[in-house]
């Protein structure tokens, strides 16, 4: 469980106001203490010594009332009737006397008064034996007896003895025995000025209470040690008492006179110090406990409602407030706490905002994404991003720079609206290095870059199709590393792009260049599958051809170049040492008879030949504008310009490793001869070459086959004479029908007759 | 509102607090506020004024009757065993703080019944408790119960008739024969009057009415000692018919109510003395350790009786009473 603040701010409350209370409190009831003990004790001593007082003069004036009573009443020579009457007075006068008795010098009784009992003079005893006779026989002196107890009331008395001696022989004459009750020393108890609490009684040498202002005590023989001084220890009643102690003697008895206060009321104003540390400790507390609740509740209450608004706010309740109006630093905290709960309520709803609107930036980053993903041409492509984005986004204007070819100008591809297309049209570009342009600044930095106020951007040149631009931000695209691009928008708002937006853009022109480059690939794609098909076209076509004529028909049909109108094949041939000889046409074509190609059969003899380098050129050559082009030698300008021709393609064969052969493309008008028409070209040149070779070894093998047929038709015609010369006419005949050549001479040598015909072979 | 209630019980709290305060301060010395109760069992109207004496000294002990102290106190019941067990076993029922018993017959009855409870037991006047059983010794009373009692000083009371009277000749005591009470002060007062060389006659009578022919007849030289007979109601026209015939009349029972003195208990004062006691057994003393306490003896000569029989009582002896009626 949580200890609460308030609970502990009480305690800390009560603690500080009660720990100095109790220190102090515990010094003044010491303090206390050690001054009451003396003068607990000193008071009770006096009251002890006081009342003992009292007890001798009591028990000292029975003495002296009862000398007295003999000394001046001439007792002695008294009547016994006289003597009787002056006990009688005596007895009736004070009444503390239970018994007088008067006995003569032997002992005999001779007068005997008692209060209690009937006692006639039959009954008068001798004392002779009793210490309250023999002792003041002996001494001639007042005997005090020992206190002792009624056996029917067990009240305690005590007997004095007088001897009575003649005066002039001193001669014991009487002994006055007066028994007499303690009741009477009893009420000297009672009658004590005794201060709260307080009793005092006497004990006897045994420690027995003999006197006690209740007769309990006495009746019952309570007993108690009396202390050597006076002190502080247990009391008759059991409780720790101030204990004061007086001695009384009495010729041989002793007794006690003890005066006892209980500790509680001896050291009242010590207790009472203790009592009232106690009140004033429980009322510090109340106090304490109040005042420390109060103000607890003032510091943790405005806490408390902080806490539970808080917690109200952790809920997602942001409008809540505390109205703690305390004009303190809690006020001022509970100010702070509602100041910082509005900026965070503002904060979470401009973050929800932003959220909303980087949801709806996002979402629309999606949706440009998937309209790009969706497009596989580059140009509508990038239209519908510039124009989507330019919508989705709310922009004044998006517009798209691709880097060209050779990476050091980003080409406008794309613009959005009317502005847009006609910056496109007017094939605006702007160069990677140029300082001023934000465009190409995000190009080469590769990261988004804004201009909040074009109006305060010194170097801003103001476009006047977009005349109302305020800000700018340029998002570079790059994939995988590589630039391809910028993306550009523009808004008419003054501190429109944030970094948010940056952020967005970039995503979206990272997205388009991917799209890009997808579109790219697939047009690469594309054109490479129809590369594929032209070159699988082309070769099924070459392959298709009878001869040479329709082999370079072919070509040319196959390349489907509409700028090329005339094509011829050159056959190469080599010297002896391998060198180029010369080229002859071996086939043709032509689109038109108005513009005829060389004819078959055309020679170029090597010198011609070695001027030109399309002739020459190991390596294909595309020539577009071969008039305007400055790679182009004049010897082929001029030959150009004498068959009216501009464009042209020159692709050597090769059978082996030895260009074999020339096609040459040839067109009326210029021609930018694309990639792909330079590879498929490049990917016949082996395909001709293998065609043309087959095409040859096909002609000499019919060749051959046609003089393998002639010589067996001659050899079955010789070996069908009957005759060695029929044989021979056959022979000769045949062999000069078969080369062509007229007489034809045969001669038979059996020896030589194979060389022979070998000879006239050769010279045939 | 919330915090209206939080001030609310804090200010509960503080005032219940500072009231605890003040009041553990004044209970330290303030006395307890218990309301007693004792229940009181007489079957003596004549023991009234011990019962006046009894709430004098407790209220002089600062017992105030209604206040912190309650009697129930139904009178004098029949002198019969049966009338006061019901009257004792009524208080025990009723669950007094102490029963106090007036008499011996009641203390020997409140004794029996008390037996194996708490319930205190004091009484005030029993002659001779420890002989009549209802404590163990004087010292030492054990039991539930203590009280004060009276000694037998009939003798002395005999022994004043005759120096009052010395002209007796033989003295009369009337008793009854199944009164514990005149029994026990009777006992000594053969011996006592041998002693004393003085014919004594022991009466027994059933009823004062028994006593009145006797009296009648009394010779001339006869004194008659009345001595406390509680079955008896009154010996009122036994004194009027001995001051009457001019027979001397002295009484060992208060008050001197016609006759020439009195030798014994002030029941008053005794009920003083029982009610210093009670005090104690209220406080929580136990009665076993509150030894029985013995009541004073009082003289009274009653001098206008005196008159009537034509007799000079001497100084010596006016001057040993405790009271004279005048």
């Amino acid at each position: 469980m949580r200890k609460s603040l308030q609970t502990r701010l009480t305690v800390y409350f009560i603690a500080l106001v009660l720990i100095p209370l109790l220190i102090v409190g515990a010094i003044g009831t010491w303090q206390t203490y050690n001054s009451e003990v003396p003068q607990a004790l000193e008071s009770q001593g006096e009251i002890a010594k006081r009342v003992a007082e009292q007890v001798k003069n009591f028990i000292e004036g029975r003495e002296t009332e009862l000398r007295s009573l003999t000394e001046i009443n001439d007792f002695s020579n008294a009547t016994r009737d006289e003597q009787s009457v002056l006990l009688s007075n005596l007895f009736s006068n004070q009444t503390v006397y239970e018994e007088l008795i008067l006995t003569n010098g032997q002992g005999r009784e001779l007068i005997f008064l008692s209060r209690l009992k009937v006692v006639t003079p039959e009954e008068f005893d001798n004392r002779t034996g009793s210490e309250e006779f023999d002792k003041p026989k002996e001494t001639e002196a007042t005997y005090f007896s020992p206190v002792s107890f009624n056996e029917v009331t067990g009240e305690p008395y005590m007997v004095v003895s007088v001897p009575l001696l003649d005066l002039r022989s001193g001669r014991l004459d009487y002994v006055l025995i007066a028994k007499f009750r303690f009741k009477s020393v009893w009420d000297l108890m009672g009658q004590a000025d005794l201060t709260g609490g307080g009793v005092v009684y006497m004990t006897d040498s045994n420690g027995f209470v003999v006197a006690h202002a209740n007769p309990s005590f006495v009746l019952k023989r309570a007993q108690i040690t009396p202390p050597s001084e006076n002190s502080f220890a247990t009391g008759l009643s059991g409780a720790s008492s101030a204990l004061a102690v007086e001695q009384l003697a009495f010729e041989d008895q002793t007794f006690y006179i003890l005066a006892e206060q209980p500790a509680s009321e001896a050291l009242s104003l010590a207790l009472n110090n203790i009592t009232l540390t106690i009140i004033t400790t429980l009322v510090a507390i109340v106090v304490a406990g109040f005042l420390g609740a109060l103000a607890a509740r003032q510091i943790t209450t405005p806490i408390a409602e902080l806490a539970t608004t808080a917690q109200l706010i952790s809920e997602g309740d942001l409008t809540r407030t505390t109205h703690v109006s305390n004009q303190d630093e809690i006020g001022a905290l509970a100010t702070a706490f509602n100041r910082m709960t509005s900026q965070l309520r503002d904060l979470i709803g401009s973050l929800e905002l932003r959220v909303t609107e980087r949801t709806k930036a996002l979402s629309s980053v999606a949706e440009v994404g998937i309209a790009a993903s969706t497009i596989l041409e580059t140009d509508e492509l990038l239209q519908q991003v510039v124009d989507l984005t330019k919508e989705r986004f709310n922009l004044y204007h998006a517009h798209i720079y691709l880097l060209n070819e050779a990476g050091d100008t980003l080409v406008l591809a794309s613009g959005a609206g009317a502005a847009g297309r006609q910056m496109v049209a007017e094939g605006r570009s702007i160069p990677l290095d140029r300082e001023q342009s934000l465009v190409a600044r995000a190009a080469r930095e590769r990261k988004g870059v804004t201009v909040n106020d074009v109006t305060q951007a010194p170097d801003f040149l103001p476009n006047p199709l977009l005349p109302n631009t305020r800000s700018e931000l340029a998002a570079p695209m790059v994939v995988g590393g590589s630039l391809i691009g910028v993306f550009d928008v523009q808004s008419d708002t003054v501190g429109r792009f944030t970094d948010a937006d940056i952020a967005v853009q970039t995503t979206l022109s990272s997205q388009i260049a991917v799209a890009v480059q997808n579109a790219n690939q697939y047009e690469e794609t594309r054109a490479a599958l129809s590369q594929s098909e032209k070159l699988f076209n082309a070769s099924d076509r070459l392959s298709q051809a009878t001869n040479l004529q329709e082999l370079i028909k072919f070509i040319v049909e196959s390349l489907d170049i509409r700028a090329i109108d005339r094509a011829i094949l050159g056959s190469l041939a080599y010297n002896d040492k391998d060198e180029l000889d010369g080229m002859t046409i071996v086939a043709n074509w032509s689109q038109s008879a108005e513009l005829p190609s060389s004819p078959v059969g055309t020679h170029y003899p090597k010198e011609m030949l070695s001027s030109l380098s399309m002739f020459t050129s190991a390596e294909p050559l595309f020539f577009s504008d071969v008039l305007n082009d400055e790679h182009v030698d004049d010897a082929t300008r001029a030959i150009a310009q004498k068959v009216n021709y501009r464009s042209v393609a020159a692709l050597p064969i090769y059978i082996g490793s030895r260009r074999d052969a020339i096609v040459l493309l040839e067109g009326q008008q210029p021609h930018n001869f694309t990639q792909a028409e330079t590879r498929l070209l490049t990917s016949l040149s082996p395909q001709f070459a293998a065609i043309l070779e087959n095409r040859r070894q096909f002609e000499r093998a019919q060749e051959q086959a046609k003089r393998e047929a002639m010589l067996n038709l001659i050899t079955q015609k010789i070996q069908s004479a009957t005759s060695i010369e029929a044989a021979m006419k056959i022979t000769a005949r045949e062999l000069g029908h078969a080369l062509g050549m007229k007489p034809t001479a045969v001669s038979l040598d059996s020896s030589a007759l194979a060389g022979e015909v070998m000879k006239n072979k050769e010279n045939a | 509102m919330k915090n209206k209630k939080f001030s609310q019980k804090l200010w509960a709290g503080f005032t219940t607090l500072i009231l605890l305060a003040m009041l553990m301060s004044a209970c330290g010395n303030a006395p307890e506020a218990k309301t007693y109760t004792i229940g009181v069992v007489n079957y003596l109207d004549i023991l009234q004024p011990i019962y006046d004496g009894f709430k004098a000294g407790l209220a002089d002990l600062g017992y105030v009757e209604g206040e912190n102290i309650t009697f129930i106190y139904n009178g004098a019941v029949a002198p019969e065993r049966s009338a006061i067990e019901a009257e004792i076993q009524s208080l025990i029922d009723q669950d007094v703080d102490m029963i106090y018993a007036m008499g011996t017959l009641p203390a020997l009855v409140a004794k029996d019944l008390v037996a194996g409870t708490d319930m205190p037991v004091l009484f005030a006047p029993v002659i001779d408790p420890v002989g009549e059983g209802v404590v163990e010794s004087i010292a030492q009373p054990g039991g539930n119960v203590t009280g004060v009692q009276n000694a037998n000083f009939s003798p002395k009371g005999l022994e004043w008739l005759l120096k009052i009277v010395p002209e007796t000749e033989i003295v009369y005591v009337f008793y009854h024969p199944e009164d514990e009470v005149s029994l026990t002060v009777a006992q000594p007062l053969p011996d006592t009057a041998k002693s004393l060389g003085i014919e004594l006659v022991l009466t027994t009578i059933n009823s004062v009415e028994d006593a009145l022919p006797i009296v009648q007849n009394l010779p001339a030289g006869a004194s008659i000692l009345i001595i406390p007979t509680p079955t008896l109601e009154s010996l009122a026209p036994v004194k009027e018919l001995a001051v009457e015939r001019n027979i001397p009349i002295g009484s060992y029972e208060q008050p001197a109510d016609g006759t020439l003195f009195s030798y014994a208990v002030d029941w008053p004062s005794q009920g003083r003395q029982a009610a210093r006691m009670a005090d104690q057994i209220l406080k929580g003393a136990k009665p076993a350790d509150l030894p029985v306490e013995t009541a004073d003896p009082f003289f009274t000569v009653n001098l206008p009786i005196a008159q009537k029989y034509g007799i000079v009582i001497s100084d010596q002896i006016l001057n040993q009473a405790d009271t004279i009626i005048r």
